[in-house]
């Protein structure tokens, strides 16, 4: 009797184990896909000014944690409506926070007279734009500068400017 | 008579008087200042080589090449005069250096290397030679020839020589031709030496009777060459369409001629690269013509590269005052010039002079009426109407959909449009908005691979830290060497000392800047 029992619960429990991995075969969750397509339509400067450490982890936050759409502010209005059109949300007159905040493309310059080598810059940027050793002079790649301005926050002499590009 | 290849849409052209005297090449003094422009990247810069008040020599090279640039050589001797950052006459956004020489008119030149037989050369370093001497495709896209070939380096199997003129009122390669065949037929057996074809077909239009002849009997007991006619008909210049039309083959979107085995050269181009591998005479003077609407004067000329255009016209009369218009091209793609400083360039091909006409009304531009005409007559299958729609609409996905790209802006759908729609306008407009979202793309990628780098990073970093700390923590746990704790509170001490100079370079730092501030 008692073995019966085993058996039945032990089979049925294969049985549904196994319906259960056919449909996750099936139907995969895709998730992935659309965290990396949200991705794509953030403005990719990885500033931190919507309270996450880059664009990748706000996506992430929006698919995984439903974390509201209006933080990027770089990418404003325009940013909202995409978003809303992928996402299929209605577009909320309240989500509309950021008025006319157009995303430019800037780049920063270190004046190399007043670098002191603090490297303190090189700690924050996120994209490791800036190179040199400490107490020598530092230098901004130009080609991979997302121009997020977060560097100029923490230099202690004030020497790192923008540039129009 | 032979077959004649055709290519769909396009607009048959009247033709005009042919002069025999338009088939010679006149010749032009040199002028006393050269300007030479030479296009200037943030990314890929064109490295000088000569500085204010250097002497230089004829042919002696300016700049530096790199791998999308070739040096650019001086047309005379002389003096260096200026150095300066100028902007193009057409694109004012696109930054160029201008290089001002003064010659001396002795025409002193470089020692030339000549080469009388090219076959003991290996390809490479025949490659090497073309690249030095500064080749670039004259044809109008002044794509480095060195480069070409490097790519066409057992990839290809057909040459193709394009004797074909883009614009039906020039007859710079046809006088090129009609001058010295010889000197291009040794070009296209060096090139096809170099990338080892099988074909070379010569591609000219039909209405060159004489030219044909010719060829044909030089070519008749050589297997390698074959002749092709095309038929008069405007555009038939582009590669995509001469390709197109003489194999039935698309080039893919994007690609280019070279990746479906078809290497093709403008017949000015060959007779260059003849120059450069036999002569040793690097790329500085070109053939124009001159297409003159009232005054006949229209002629081919050899002229110097970087001849100012003010000086070319003052030596043959034509006052340039507000009566002419002047262009830069042929009939159909033409450039107003707006700057008679400018100089003769690699790319340009003709010039254009126009009796200014006031006009009475204004063009009204109407809208679309969905006739079709345009899309009867485009050379390469596109769609100008929607095109335009797109265009006007920003809408860049259905535009790059519609292969936008593709244009090559030779103006036929303008010019049939019942509504006068300036779409060539649009069309190049929406171009460079595409150019710049590629761009966007690309960086949003870099930058996005830049973060996650960085992310990796911190992490291990993070991990290493962890391990260390348990391993430090371990260690002190189990050999408790007071000889060791020394030696690392010795290192503290060391690290804290250099700590404290850096905070004392800080503030004086500080204090300088503020001071600085102060006094500004
Ligand atoms: S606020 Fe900055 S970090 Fe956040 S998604 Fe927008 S650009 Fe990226
Ligand atoms: S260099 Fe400065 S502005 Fe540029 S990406 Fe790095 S932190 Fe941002
Ligand atoms: S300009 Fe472009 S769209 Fe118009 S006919 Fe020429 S190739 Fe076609
Ligand atoms: S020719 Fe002009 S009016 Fe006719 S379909 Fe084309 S763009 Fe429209």
């Amino acid at each position: 009797m008692f073995i019966i029992i085993i058996l039945v619960f032990s089979i049925l429990s294969f049985l549904l184990g196994l319906i259960l991995s056919y449909t996750d075969y099936i139907f995969p969750v895709k998730t992935e896909a659309l965290v990396n397509k949200v991705n794509d339509i953030l403005p990719q400067s990885q500033c931190a000014q919507c309270g996450y450490s880059g664009c990748y982890p706000y996506a992430k936050a929006i698919i995984n944690k439903n974390e509201k759409i209006n933080k990027c502010v770089p990418g404003g209005d325009d940013l909202l409506i995409k978003m809303s059109k992928l996402l299929n949300l209605d577009k909320n007159s309240k989500d509309v926070n950021n008025h006319n905040a157009s995303f430019v493309y800037t780049k920063v310059k270190i004046d190399e007279i007043n670098c002191v080598g603090c490297s303190k810059c090189v700690l924050f940027c996120p994209v490791d734009a800036i190179i040199g050793a400490p107490n020598f002079v530092h230098t901004v790649i130009q080609n991979s500068c997302t121009g997020c301005n977060i560097c100029i926050l923490h230099c202690p002499t004030n020497c790192i400017k923008i540039v129009e590009e | 008579m032979k077959k004649k290849y055709n290519f769909s849409g396009g607009v048959k052209c009247l033709p005009i008087n042919q002069d025999t005297n338009k088939y010679i090449i006149n010749y032009v003094p040199y002028p006393t200042k050269f300007f030479i422009y030479v296009k200037y990247n943030t990314l890929k810069k064109n490295m000088l080589r000569v500085k204010i008040n250097q002497k230089v020599l004829c042919g002696e090279p300016l700049t530096f090449g790199d791998s999308s640039s070739v040096p650019i050589h001086s047309p005379t001797s002389g003096l260096i005069e200026n150095v300066e950052f100028y902007s193009k006459h057409v694109d004012l956004n696109q930054e160029n250096i201008k290089i001002t020489i003064i010659s001396d008119h002795l025409e002193q030149w470089i020692r030339l290397k000549k080469i009388n037989n090219y076959k003991l050369y290996s390809p490479k370093s025949l490659i090497k030679i073309i690249y030095q001497l500064g080749i670039v495709g004259l044809g109008g896209a002044q794509f480095s020839s060195a480069k070409k070939l490097i790519l066409s380096i057992n990839k290809v199997h057909t040459l193709i020589i394009n004797a074909v003129e883009s614009d039906p009122y020039i007859t710079a390669d046809y006088s090129l031709m009609h001058n010295y065949f010889n000197e291009i037929f040794i070009g296209c057996e060096i090139i096809s030496w170099i990338s080892k074809v099988e074909k070379i077909l010569i591609v000219i239009q039909e209405d060159k009777i004489e030219l044909i002849s010719k060829i044909q009997l030089l070519i008749e007991n050589k297997k390698l060459f074959k002749i092709c006619i095309l038929k008069k008909k405007y555009p038939g210049g582009s590669s995509k369409i001469i390709i197109k039309s003489l194999t039935g083959k698309e080039i893919p979107n994007g690609k280019h001629a070279i990746d479906i085995g078809y290497l093709i050269f403008n017949i000015s181009t060959v007779y260059a690269i003849k120059r450069a591998v036999i002569n040793g005479e690097p790329l500085i003077h070109r053939i124009i013509s001159l297409y003159d609407y009232q005054n006949n004067l229209s002629k081919n000329f050899l002229i110097r590269i970087g001849t100012p255009i003010n000086f070319f016209l003052n030596y043959l009369k034509i006052d340039n005052n507000l009566n002419y218009k002047i262009y830069l091209g042929g009939m159909f793609m033409k450039d107003l010039l707006t700057n008679l400083n400018y100089s003769i360039s690699k790319d340009m091909n003709s010039i254009l002079i126009k009796k200014y006409k006031k006009k009475n009304k204004k063009l009204i531009n109407y809208s679309c009426i969905n006739c079709g005409y345009c899309v009867q007559v485009c050379p390469i299958n596109l769609l100008p109407q929607k095109l335009y729609l797109y265009s006007k609409n920003n809408n860049h996905k259905d535009a790059k959909k519609s292969y936008i790209m593709d244009c090559i802006e030779c103006r036929i759908c303008e010019k049939v449009c019942p509504s006068n729609i300036n779409l060539v306008k649009y069309f190049k407009n929406e171009k460079k908005q595409q150019n710049k979202i590629k761009i966007e793309i690309n960086q949003k990628k870099i930058f996005f691979d830049l973060f996650q780098l960085r992310e990796k990073r911190i992490l291990s970093q993070k991990e290493n830290i962890y391990k260390n700390k348990n391993y430090f923590n371990h260690l002190s746990l189990i050999e408790s060497n007071i000889l060791e704790k020394l030696s690392t509170k010795k290192l503290i001490s060391n690290k804290e000392i250099e700590k404290n100079i850096r905070k004392e370079i800080l503030r004086s730092s500080i204090k300088r800047v503020k001071l600085k501030n102060k006094i500004l």
